[in-house]
């Protein structure tokens, strides 16, 4: 079975940490603005990007496959699963902090636009070989409660989730907002957020 | 009348070029023409040297993915052009500016309006108070539609390129069809000023088709409302009167999202979503009246 890894946004090595730790046959991407992968042309990150090139990745393999999203693109990889593009998937530290209330997500889509236009890093063409200031700034992605329970609802294939110590979800939500996945669902709280430790959940549950 | 721009040039911000297109003195207070989806800057051709004659250096621009400004990388731009217009009223250097725009390029100026207040002087909203309620609904089979968008990006970045059309009347005729109410002589020539030719020497819309292919994300009435509330510049509202594809709001929302901008609002009688094409003299009478009360 394939086992495709996304690696989260901004992460500084791209996904070399990932690719040092995984078992053979993983695929582990360099997602673009990472690693030796170009930045996108006009510099705008967009979780379609990764959703893309992983089911380019995959191709007839993908009813089979296990995609593992981190941080950032644990949505990407449940954008993936949604559009049955794999067989199971694997959410790592991506089941969101606080839900904000509309004002609060506004500012914060207001404050992050003001950073990046403030930032001329992140608005210049990307120098090479290091990993692009843009990315830092995420994907700008907005959510509620009321439309994660419907998209993750729609995703009806296996879910693993894995909450590592830098996950950004309240502990006492985790079990709640696991339960609005539509496929069947286990939680897994790694103890530690290195690649190995992820890798070390993954594998054990797929055996088990 | 359709008037050729005074100037025109490209600029790089932002990791893309933008296409601008100039009318009056370059020393002038600026004021940012934007155009709406799909369309480009040259649909301003008859309003910007209308507003260049009150006294302003009027600026149309093709955003990203529209008319000669660089390609998309996403479809999902949206704060994306926020970021582009911010960076552009930099780059023009004369302080905060005006806008004027139309339909979604009216969204865009009330986001800059927003998130960078100190960047806007006023906003003329051409028909662009936003899509109604429904239109924020996620569709009944997530799944199905998530298939079908990856489907349509295949389509554009494996497929065999953009529809070519035989000529510039047929792609107008097109165009008729969708804005019934554009004249023969608008639809020529937004379709003469955004197409471009394509590989097979037929003609193809400079639109990038990446442009509006999303992924699932949250947006609803609530947000729309705590983002046209965030607007504290003076603003102008105009609608027409009349029905057409592109217009949705009721009565009921059009007032209230004019209550959420603490707007002025005129409706320009006998035209629809392209008012500032089909009765510019009346379009530039309710601009006069506002900017009489506003200033410059």
């Amino acid at each position: 079975m394939t086992v495709l890894v996304l690696h989260d946004l901004g992460a500084p090595d791209g996904g070399a940490a990932w690719r040092a730790a995984a078992p053979r046959g993983w695929v582990v991407l360099d997602l673009p603005g990472h690693g030796r992968q170009p930045a996108p042309r006009q510099g705008h990150y967009d979780p379609m990007a990764a959703v893309t090139l992983a089911r380019w990745s995959l191709g007839d393999a993908a009813p089979s496959s296990t995609v593992a999203g981190v941080g950032h693109n644990a949505h990407a990889a449940l954008i993936l699963a949604a559009g049955k593009g794999c067989g199971r998937v694997v959410v790592v530290d991506g089941l969101w902090g606080g839900m904000p209330t509309p004002a609060a997500a506004v500012a914060e889509t207001y404050a992050t636009i003001r950073a990046v236009v403030a930032s001329g890093d992140a608005t210049r063409p990307p120098a090479e070989g290091a990993v692009d200031p843009r990315a830092q700034h995420g994907y700008g992605v907005d959510v509620s409660e009321a439309f994660l329970r419907r998209f993750w609802g729609a995703v009806s294939v296996p879910v693993l989730v894995i909450e590592t110590p830098v996950s950004a979800t309240p502990p006492e939500e985790r079990i709640e907002r696991t339960s609005w996945f539509g496929g069947p669902t286990t939680l897994v709280e790694a103890a530690a957020s290195s690649p190995e430790a992820v890798i070390e959940a993954i594998s054990s549950t797929a055996s088990s | 009348m359709l008037s050729e721009p005074d100037r025109s040039e490209l600029v790089e911000l932002n990791r893309t070029r933008l296409r601008l297109w100039c009318w009056g003195d370059p020393a002038a207070p600026p004021v940012l023409l934007v155009h709406g989806a799909y369309d480009h800057g040259r649909m301003f051709d008859e309003l910007a040297p209308r507003v260049a004659a009150l006294g302003f250096h009027a600026v149309a621009v093709d955003l990203r993915g529209h008319g000669d400004s660089g390609p998309v990388d996403s479809g999902m731009t949206w704060a994306l052009h926020h970021i582009d217009l911010a960076l552009l009223v930099g780059h023009l250097g004369a302080g905060p500016v005006g806008f004027v725009a139309h339909s979604f390029g009216a969204g865009q100026a009330l986001g800059v309006g927003g998130a960078f207040p100190e960047l806007v002087r006023w906003i003329v909203v051409l028909d662009g108070l936003g899509p109604p309620a429904s239109a924020f609904a996620l569709a009944d089979d997530l799944g199905t539609a998530v298939r079908q968008s990856f489907d349509r990006v295949d389509r554009v970045l494996l497929g065999e390129g953009p529809r070519e059309w035989a000529s510039l009347e047929e792609m107008a005729a097109r165009r008729n069809q969708n804005n019934p109410r554009l004249s023969p002589e608008w639809a020529l020539h937004l379709a003469r000023q955004g197409a471009r030719r394509g590989r097979g020497g037929g003609w193809v819309w400079k639109a990038d088709p990446l442009f509006g292919l999303g992924v699932p994300s949250h947006f609803d009435v609530a947000m729309l409302e705590v983002e046209q509330r965030s607007v504290r510049c003076p603003v102008l509202v105009l609608t027409g009167s009349e029905p057409d594809t592109w217009r949705d709001l009721t009565p009921e929302e059009e007032a209230e999202r004019v209550g959420w901008l603490r707007a002025r609002h005129a409706v320009v009688a006998g035209t629809g979503h392209y008012l500032h094409l089909e009765d510019p003299d009346a379009t530039m009478r309710e601009i006069e009246g506002f900017l009489a009360e506003v200033g410059p």
